[in-house]
């Protein structure tokens, strides 16, 4: 309707439009010149009905329901600057990971994105083109994906990536339906470990295919492998582990790479913050057949959880069963070079119900700037980050006072802490955050069964904090955590 | 196009060579024509179980992905590796060096099969 806007409007006229619009019945007699029906078009229409006016549309309604001009209790209307003046001030309450000091991860991670990478994907080629796949028109949205696939296939140590997924937990979902493919059996092994996020998602996907899925209850932030290989059988399709796992432990997954050879079952890794690769082991060094996980830690603002960047990787034999587009590089008639999307009878415009998956494109802006992030900081930088951000989690680890208490075994850049109860957590978070710092995530509230192994000792519960850092945490952040940790003691 | 008479043809234009309790499966060359330049060959893996009927092998050509289907039931005792750097071999030579996959056959599980006069027959109706 505002298309038809073509002058500026009283206030008064603002808001009698949006009275109509509410009401409408409308009483008072404004010209309404940006609805494009006329009076007379009104009239003709009333009459074609056989009704005199528009509250006998309404009828029907009981009278009590009507709502009357002058019933709602509203403010006046403010002018736009009043209304920017009025909001700006209410958003500055607003605590977030800008103006405070932040330690929350659980899948999500406060890295810095550098200006460029809005910049880029901010170009009217890349932001406003609708499925630009034609290689006629895109080259440029093509090759970003190439290199993207590239970029993020080293990165993992993985053969071949394709142009992305939506998200890490939908990834980690079609990462067990290939798995179920290529193998042609239908069991999935899914480990305590993995985010409760990625498990609740497989888990609903599964849940209407045949084939059983079991988690293994890796106990109280366990890392014991044994119990996952204990759950691996012949018709086992695939295991699914993270890595660094959910609570930020990192373990070699070499025994695991045994069993599921042993038993011809695929290996499945996800992880959670992609930059951890520029430091420790990659997926593919540890033998995963399929890697998937957020590429969100490259160049993504958190923003609310979404739009975030699911990352599909996988070898080169489990290529056409892999779900998701994949760009390739070509030549054309002239041999010049070019890129295209490729391979894409594995999708359902072609393979239709055959297809290896439901999702048919792609998160492709988010990988334009996860391409454009990587680029930018390159492997020295990306490592960078990457040290940063486990020097952090070491710096913090080691200064602990005594009464809490960091996960034994080596860590990334995330970690629990665990408190003597409850109440001692609650003070420390209190304290945190009335001195705007976001402490951690209590972990109760988002992995509800792996907190008390005891049961028995009910104020051995809810006394956990899932705790990251990333190159965005300072010395002065982690000073002004330690001493909050002692105030609230 | 020429039909080898030592043959057997599915409904689905599949072929089948039995030999013993050995059967070679491959698709006709009615089949090829139809799917156009064939790019990519996907293989059973062997020691596989099939039964008749089933998909155990998929033709990917540059108009469509499709699924072969076994002729009849058998263990997968050998593939034709030189098919996944050549697949094109399925186009010159759809029952010669075409060929898919060999199975030893187990039980008597079978589709319906033509010789090659009724799948004559069968392709001109």
């Amino acid at each position: 309707m505002l298309s038809y806007v073509k002058k500026q409007y009283t206030t008064q006229e603002i808001e009698g439009f949006i009275t109509l619009c509410f009401l409408c019945g409308d009483k008072k007699d404004i010209t309404m010149r940006f609805l494009p029906h006329t009076d007379t078009d009104r009239t003709a229409m009333l009459e074609t009905m056989g009704l005199s006016s528009i509250d006998g549309l309404f009828s029907d309604i009981p009278d009590e329901f009507h709502l009357q001009r002058g019933q709602l209790d509203i403010a006046e209307a403010l002018s736009e600057a009043g209304i920017v003046r009025k909001f700006t001030k209410a958003s500055e309450k607003n605590r977030n990971a800008t103006n405070t000091r932040y330690f929350l991860g659980g899948g999500t991670y406060h890295h810095f994105v550098p200006a460029v990478v809005d910049y880029v994907i901010s170009r009217g080629e890349f932001l406003t083109a609708y499925t630009p796949y034609q290689p006629e028109i895109a080259q440029g949205t093509l090759q970003a994906l190439f290199e993207f696939q590239t970029m993020i296939a080293r990165l993992t140590g993985m053969d071949v990536s394709n142009a992305s997924m939506y998200e890490a937990a939908t990834a980690t979902a079609e990462a067990a339906l290939m798995a179920r493919r290529v193998s042609r059996k239908n069991r999935v092994v899914m480990a305590g470990s993995v985010n409760p996020r990625y498990r609740s998602v497989t888990a609903n996907y599964l849940s209407r295919l045949d084939g059983e899925y079991e988690e293994v209850d890796m106990g109280c932030f366990g890392t014991d492998l044994k119990k996952v290989i204990a759950a691996i059988d012949g018709q086992t399709a695939c295991v699914i582990v993270q890595y660094p796992d959910f609570y930020g432990s990192v373990y070699d997954l070499a025994p695991l790479r045994e069993a599921c050879d042993a038993n011809k079952c695929l290996m499945i890794v996800a992880f959670s913050d992609v930059s951890a690769f520029a430091l420790i082991e990659s997926p593919g060094a540890m033998g995963a057949d399929i890697a998937v996980g957020s590429g969100q830690s490259l160049g993504i603002p958190m923003a609310y959880g979404g739009p975030h960047l699911g990352l599909f990787t996988c070898k080169q034999k489990y290529l056409r069963q892999m779900p998701g587009r994949v760009c390739g590089l070509t030549s054309d008639a002239d041999g010049k070079r070019g890129f295209v999307l490729t391979l894409s009878t594995r999708e359902q415009h072609i393979r239709r119900e055959k297809a290896t998956s439901n999702i048919c494109t792609n998160q492709g802006l988010m990988c334009t700037a996860a391409a454009t992030y990587l680029t930018l900081m390159g492997d020295a930088g990306l490592t960078t980050v990457a040290r940063h951000s486990a020097a952090a989690l070491q710096s913090l680890v080691s200064q602990l006072p005594d009464h809490v208490a960091a996960l034994e075994g080596a860590h990334y850049n995330e970690t629990v802490l665990s408190f003597a109860d409850h109440q001692a957590r609650q003070r420390f978070l209190t304290a945190a955050q009335a001195d705007d710092i976001f402490a951690g995530i209590p972990l109760e509230q988002i992995a509800p069964e792996q907190i008390s192994p005891e049961q028995m000792d009910p104020s051995a519960e809810n006394r956990h904090l899932l705790v990251a850092t990333t190159e965005m945490v300072e010395e002065a952040d982690i000073n002004d955590y330690l001493r909050l940790l002692e105030v609230a003691k | 196009m020429t039909i080898p008479a030592n043959i057997k043809y599915t409904k689905d234009h599949e072929w089948v060579r039995i030999d013993g309790d050995i059967a070679t499966f491959g698709i006709s060359d009615h089949a090829q024509e139809a799917l156009g330049d064939i790019v990519f060959v996907e293989l059973p893996e062997i020691g596989r179980e099939i039964e008749a009927g089933e998909a155990y092998a998929v033709v990917e050509s540059v108009k469509a992905v499709s699924d072969v289907y076994a002729p009849v039931a058998g263990e997968v005792i050998e593939v034709n590796d030189e098919l996944e750097g050549e697949p094109e071999k399925v186009n010159t030579d759809a029952f010669g060096a075409g060929w898919i996959a060999k199975v030893k056959m187990i039980g008597d599980g079978s589709v319906e099969l033509m010789t090659d006069d009724e799948y004559n027959t069968f392709l001109e109706e």
